[in-house]
């Protein structure tokens, strides 16, 4: 062959294979064009979010019937358009490949799991309550929803029975007592942090876990420069690493810190006295006993703070025209929590940080239209089990829980395990396959946020009036229900009388009752909402003359009074003589017995759910993707310091061993997890691991593996989960 | 439309490290979620993401957030190494885009970014199948082996201008045109806009005296810039 | 006796020598080249499963883009450069020890080259769209200015291993010792050595002209591939890649590694073949000369590099340097050291150990000392970020990444294998040359330059 002819050949082959190349088609991923697509139009959705407390707006993007979009609700005044972590998620919980989506019945003996049907479902349930002889019991979640826990209330009102609220109100249980033993009101102040220019959290994450995180976040954004932000606690956590001065103190010594800052501001004549004169009793004690004991040097021995920080707070607050101090869990939730609770309500005291713009703030409850007839009471779950156990209360024959998962925040063996397993009916409405559901004969799949009606009155956190009500912007998933709707259902088949016949109609016989309220205004314009507070400010009363048609208000996504602050003493503090009471009976001498020796190594609980590897820092409680892990762990972790972890000898994520010395509980086996912004000594637990896949995000207060380490113990009228300040043992794994 | 320089303020001092904008971006533009094996191997995408630092001993433990999108760069490093130009500088808008139909795979332009911010789908991203449901249809799904990244959501850009025509009006204003990380800040530590507009927010932001941009340095000129935190 | 080697025994002595190993096939052949096969199945299967599932298989992620298969692709690449050197320098320089080396130092070259040129493609998330680089192609990127050097690189080096083989086809194609249609076809009509017609004359001139003007051209070319390649690294900002430094010492350590690959190639040929006589040990000394200047080289380069990185003491470069030279990298580094300077150069710098077997123990410590610099480069870079708060990544090959590398090796020693067998590994006709002409061309050019007689 010739040289020529095989140059060509060359050639020509390689052009055929150039072209070949050419010839490709790409597919699409399926389903991404499906045949017979017909577009809608595409429409936004007004709600709120309920997967904390705090009950951000919500506007959701509906593309062909579908939610496509969860955003912020710009002139929602919680949280501005602004969204946290967890509700930015909200898509991902809804479409969670391991949500219960149709009924399912458990057969008893065999343990064996059928789908069943609604009706069944429905007959069965009520069968079950009105053969109980007063013996029901409903759990319901405090995120439910204002209206269909007072359904729930209702109902067992007229049948006998008990309502439970789970989570929530343990969590605020100590600074509830105080502010009843000082101010004898029933529930916890809210905090105006807007238009305070100091904000003293005291073991409180208020840019994290609550308990408005998000209108938290907006206060600190938008008053940035003009306020200034102290943390009192023993861990770094998202408010501290923020704030501008954060007192790292040992667990369980909060108190200590917040009355050497007192005595800075009663040294410094800083203190309101004309306040403390007109509206407070037993002043002259308490300032004599702090000036004589509880100096700062000491204060420093005991919290382990050092002396110039303390000086710094105290000045700080001394030069602070409107500061306000809240506390929080992780001082809560320790032996001394009522002694943090009281000496952050003295703080407010003293600085005459009560009742008036920028302080504590008094809501009275809103004046909805009730549910006439017989209501039950509603009570914390834990107070529930201390009637229980006194005799004062009967163990349930029905159970039903909505959106409750009680056996993850007490452990099987504990009262919740034996009177779960006595309950001969168990009812669940829930949105996972979670502990507690599975051991339900009935587990029936409820809508989540997006998909039903709702509504909530006086969200906490907030220093407003508020009264929230969405409408569901999708179709609940599969075959779940709206729980409102079920419980209108058995009421009516139980024969007990409401107001209306569905449950969007009782829902609007309640909102009623705002209406000719002759304050506050629709959601919907931030601007007037503000422009109508400014004007009541200066007398000027509003008219409501358009209705308050439910449809509407929930276009708008509720109702609120952004006036804050009421001077009306005698309505908001219920003691004999409308004075706050400084040194309650309760209390008793407490505040002057500080724990002056520390333990080697002492716990220190807090609310995070997940560590991501990728940071130094544990990552806020709420999660990127609703149970999907990404590189964050759902185990539980034991954090201590470096210096503590050498002393040990243990590194990052080795596995460890926690008890409690002598301590009722179980040994806690968990990876530990070193973290710089951590005091020595301390033992930082996270409240929320071990869960199986296919979490329960409502009411994320304390989870099992902690459960098992420190029982609930019921301290005071109401059982605390005393987990700060508890010595324990840790020791690394070599099993 | 006449050409803008779009570009992002983002203030450290506002930054409390939430997440929301990661989980947002991720939202908004069908970045899938990765399983356990996938982040334990560092392969999560972040188009948006928070970079933590923390510096000292107790008691002086100081930590820094810093979000960290695409820089955006007007002398970009990546766009030069790309063999076949499926990353470029628009000169309309100012953003790096990238062509996910004609990308190779070669990661080229991944090791030229000095800020990490190239992501590459090692294998075909994966929904748990009811959620597909919520993907955004304005956002194209990349399939596996191409590089993608931040784009300052610019289908929301593609939106506003069609908004705009439709509502008669020859400009997009500020507000209609916001990526989903600046517009779910709960602290508003994100701005976002036109730093060549005057009447923007982020012209006048980007001029701060706490102002800098990461390793600026390089010459990569970012048109992302932050304000250092302290007041 | 059968037919082939009765027409096997009656060639002359060289010829028979050399032509033996296409027809004489021994146990030990067949033995390396299943093996070899078996390598290059399990490397296609492991591509087969990459391709379907995506580049997931790998070990790499987010900071680490580049693994194995980079290096792979340099490290191949790098070997190639055995057969420019020996072939094209010794050529120009007209050293006459080259005759027998510079036929299997070619075969390195068009061999490895074309394995090496398929690792990036391999590497590519979306291989479908390859020919993108064509459609679209963007002449600012360094990969391009890869592809383009490659491809001439590639050209060039098979026709300077064609056109210097065509005697030798015409050989076996008149010795009738192996399919005579076949090397009808690939001795293009060229005519025997022994054919002394005038035909064959004017185009034994014209080849000889055409070599020479190739063996000028190729040199830069090759060069260029290498420097290119050390470009695509040095031209990001990647802390350990963003040198100058970069572009000459890749062609450095290419051909440092081509060397050490001819070292092993030869010594192997030479053993299995029984070809003592024609690569002698001289051919080792003279070339372990060479290696040693290269190994002397090599550190003068490495050591530049690293004295230029510390003295600047910049954080981003620093992090790198330890990694290397006391972190998580220290093993892999100072193996490298060991291989590739401490090893060859004891071995070399004496006299008593520039034999044949030191040659190739020099040459197996060097091939893996390159792969492991390669290593080095790629892997340390890539788990440390310039942006520190990225972090430090880790980066260990998954099985499928060995498993295409193994491919790739064994497909390069199995393509190797069958070229000995149907080409001889030593150049025939320049071995001829050598003999009948040498001495007097080598004795003209001696008088050349040395003084003539002086005149007092």
């Amino acid at each position: 062959m010739k040289r020529r002819t095989f140059l060509k050949l060359s050639a020509a082959a390689g052009a055929a294979a150039a072209s070949a190349g050419c010839a490709r088609t790409y597919e699409l991923l399926p389903g991404m064009n499906p045949r017979g697509w017909d577009p809608h139009a595409e429409t936004e959705q007004t709600s709120f979010c309920t997967l904390c407390p705090a009950r951000c707006g919500l506007r959701v993007r509906v593309v062909d019937g579908h939610a496509r979009a969860v955003a912020g609700l710009a002139e929602h005044p919680i949280n501005r358009g602004g969204l946290c972590r967890l509700g930015a998620s909200a898509l991902q919980l809804r479409l969670h490949p391991h949500r219960l989506v149709s009924p399912y019945h458990l057969t008893d003996h065999k343990g064996v799991i059928e789908k069943t049907t609604w009706n069944a479902a429905r007959t069965a349930l009520v069968k079950a309550l009105s053969e109980s002889q007063g013996r029901a019991l409903v759990v319901v979640s405090s995120l439910a929803g204002s209206t269909r826990i007072d359904l729930w209330r209702r109902l067992l009102g007229e049948i006998g029975g008990e309502v439970v609220l789970w989570a929530g109100d343990d969590m605020e249980a100590s600074w509830a007592e105080v502010a009843r033993w000082t101010m004898g009101v029933d529930s916890p102040p809210a905090a105006d942090w807007d238009r305070s220019d100091l904000v003293v959290t005291v073991g409180l994450d208020a840019l994290a876990t609550g308990p408005s995180p998000v209108w938290a976040q907006h206060v600190l954004g938008s008053n940035h420069g003009a306020q200034r932000w102290l943390h009192v606690g023993p861990r770094l956590n998202a408010t501290a690493a923020r704030a501008d001065l954060w007192l790292a103190c040992r667990p369980g010594t909060e108190a200590w810190v917040l009355l050497a800052m007192a005595y800075v501001l009663l040294k410094r004549q800083a203190h309101d006295a004309v306040f403390l004169a007109r509206h407070t009793r037993g002043f002259e004690d308490l300032a004599g006993q702090i000036l004589e004991q509880l100096d700062p040097r000491r204060a420093s021995r005991i919290t382990g703070v050092p002396e110039d920080r303390l000086l710094e707070a105290g000045v700080m607050l001394s030069t602070s025209r409107r500061p306000v101090c809240v506390p929080g869990e992780e001082a809560l939730w320790t032996a001394n929590g009522h002694v943090a609770g009281w000496a952050a309500l003295v703080l407010n005291a003293l600085s005459g940080s009560i009742a008036t713009p920028g302080g504590l703030v008094i809501r009275p409850p809103l004046p909805l239209n009730d549910l006439p007839g017989k209501i039950a009471a509603a009570q914390p779950l834990g107070l529930w089990l201390r009637r229980v156990a006194s005799g004062d209360a009967v163990e349930p024959a029905v159970l039903i829980l909505d959106l409750a998962n009680p056996l993850f925040t007490f452990s099987d063996g504990s009262a919740v395990g034996r009177f779960f397993a006595k309950a001969s009916q168990r009812f669940t409405f829930s949105l996972f396959a979670d502990e507690s559901a599975v051991r339900c004969h009935w587990q029936l799949p409820a809508a989540m946020h997006l998909e039903e009606w709702g509504d909530c009155a006086q969200p906490p956190g907030v220093p407003f009036d508020a009264y929230l009500l969405k409408a569901p912007a999708v179709q609940p998933r599969g075959e779940a229900r709206a729980v409102g709707e079920v419980i209108v259902e058995a009421a009516a088949d139980l024969g007990v009388e409401l107001p209306a016949a569905s449950y969007t109609e009782i829902l609007g016989h309640r909102a009623a009752g705002l209406a000719g309220l002759n304050r506050g205004a629709m959601l919907g314009d931030l601007e007037r909402l503000e422009q109508v507070a400014a004007m009541e400010e200066r007398g000027w009363w509003f008219g409501n003359s358009e209705g308050f048609g439910i449809k509407k208000l929930a276009e708008g996504g509720g109702w609120a009074d952004l006036n804050t602050g009421t001077p009306n003493w005698s309505q908001c503090v219920g003691t004999r003589d409308a004075l706050v009471d400084l040194l309650p009976e309760a209390l008793g001498n407490a505040h002057l017995a500080p724990p002056e020796e520390p333990p080697r190594l002492v716990a220190t609980p807090h609310l995070e759910v997940a560590r991501d590897p990728d940071l130094a820092l544990t990552v806020p409680w709420t999660l990127r993707t609703a149970g999907l892990v990404e590189g964050q762990s759902w185990h539980c972790w034991a954090g201590i310091n470096p210096v503590t972890a050498r002393e040990l000898g243990v590194t990052d994520g080795d596995l460890v061993r926690v008890r409690v010395p002598g301590g009722a509980g179980e040994e806690l086996r968990v990876h530990a997890a070193v973290l710089p912004g951590l005091m020595p000594g301390v033992v930082s637990l996270p409240l929320g691991f071990g869960h199986r896949p296919g979490p329960s995000f409502f009411g994320g207060d304390d989870m099992r593996p902690v459960a098992h380490l420190i029982p609930l113990q019921l301290h005071g009228k109401l059982p605390t989960r005393i987990v700060g300040g508890v010595p324990v043992d840790l020791e690394v794994d070599r099993g | 439309m006449d050409r803008a320089r779009y570009g992002m303020v983002i203030d450290l001092e506002r930054c409390t490290g939430c997440g929301a904008c990661e989980t947002a971006c991720a939202q908004e533009n069908n970045i899938p979620p990765s399983t356990p094996e996938e982040a334990a191997q560092g392969r999560t995408k972040s188009w948006m993401k928070i970079l933590v630092q923390s510096e000292g001993e107790m008691p002086d433990v100081e930590v820094s957030y810093l979000p960290r999108p695409c820089m955006q760069c007007d002398n970009p490093p990546c766009t030069r190494v790309c063999p076949v130009h499926a990353t470029y500088l628009s000169a309309e808008t100012g953003i790096v885009g990238q062509l996910y139909g004609r990308c190779i795979g070669c990661r080229y332009c991944a090791n030229a970014c000095p800020y990490g911010v190239k992501y590459f789908n090692w294998q075909r991203p994966q929904w748990p199948q009811p959620m597909e449901e919520m993907l955004n249809p304005d956002v194209a799904v990349r399939y596996k082996g191409v590089i993608e990244k931040c784009t300052f959501c610019h289908h929301r850009l593609q939106l506003a201008r069609d908004q705009a025509a439709f509502e008669g009006r020859d400009q997009v204003r500020e507000s209609d045109y916001q990526p989903a990380c600046s517009e779910v800040c709960p602290t508003r530590a994100i701005t976002f806009g036109d730093l060549d507009n005057p009447l923007h927010e982020v012209h006048r932001a980007a001029q701060d005296p706490r102002a800098f941009r990461l390793m600026e340095d390089l010459g990569t000129q970012p048109k992302v810039i932050y304000l250092r935190k302290g007041k | 006796m059968s037919s082939v080697e009765q027409r096997l025994e009656s060639l002359p002595p060289i010829r028979r020598d050399l032509l033996r190993p296409l027809v004489v096939t021994t146990a030990t052949y067949w033995l390396a080249l299943a093996a070899a096969f078996a390598g290059t199945v399990v490397g296609i299967a492991c591509y087969v499963v990459q391709y379907r599932q995506g580049l997931g298989v790998t070990s790499l992620h987010n900071p680490v883009y580049w693994g194995i298969y980079i290096i792979d692709f340099v490290f191949f690449i790098g070997i190639s450069h055995a057969g420019t050197l020996i072939s094209a320098i010794l050529r120009v320089s007209q050293a006459e020890w080259r005759r027998a080396i510079t036929r299997s130092a070619e075969f390195i070259t068009v061999l490895v080259l074309g394995f090496g040129a398929i690792q990036p493609i391999i590497d590519l998330g979306r291989p479908d769209r390859m020919l993108n680089i064509l459609f679209f192609a963007h002449m600012r990127s360094p990969l391009l200015w890869d592809v383009v050097s490659i491809t001439v690189y590639f050209t060039a080096s098979t026709v300077y291993l064609y056109l210097p083989m065509l005697p030798d086809l015409a050989i076996i194609r008149d010795s009738g010792i192996k399919w005579p249609g076949l090397y009808r076809v690939l001795a293009l009509g060229f005519p025997n050595p022994d054919d002394d017609s005038e035909r064959a004359r004017r185009l034994r001139h014209r080849l000889e002209r055409v070599i020479g003007r190739m063996a000028i051209a190729v040199i830069p070319v090759a060069i260029s591939v290498h420097t290119i390649i050390g470009f695509i690294f040095a031209l990001t900002l990647r802390p350990g890649w963003h040198s100058t430094i970069f572009g000459p010492y890749f062609v450095v350590g290419a051909i440092y590694s081509g060397i050490a690959a001819l070292f092993i190639s030869m010594f192997l040929i030479r053993k299995n073949f029984h070809l003592e006589h024609y690569l002698r040990d001289i051919h080792f000394e003279y070339l372990g000369r060479l290696f040693l200047v290269m190994t002397c080289l090599w550190l003068y380069f490495t050591g530049a590099e690293y004295l230029t990185a510390f003295y600047g003491h910049e954080v981003a470069e620093m992090r790198s340097f330890w990694d290397k030279f006391t972190g998580a990298f220290a093993v892999p580094f100072w193996a490298m050291v060991a291989t590739c300077f401490v090893i060859p150069f004891v071995l070399m710098v004496r006299r008593r150990t520039r034999t044949p077997g030191g040659c190739a123990i020099a040459g197996v410590a060097v091939v893996i000392g390159m792969w492991l610099e390669r290593y080095n480069i790629v892997v340390v870079t890539g788990v440390n970020p310039r942006l520190e708060a990225i972090g430090h990544a880790s980066y260990a090959p998954s099985l499928f990444e060995w498993g295409i590398a193994l491919g790739t090796l064994s497909g390069f020693i199995t393509v190797y294998l069958v070229a000995a067998k149907l080409f001889p590994m030593v150049s025939i006709w320049e071995v001829e040359e050598g003999l009948a002409t040498s001495e007097a061309e080598v004795a003209d050019r001696i008088g050349t330059y040395l003084p003539k007689e002086v005149q007092p």
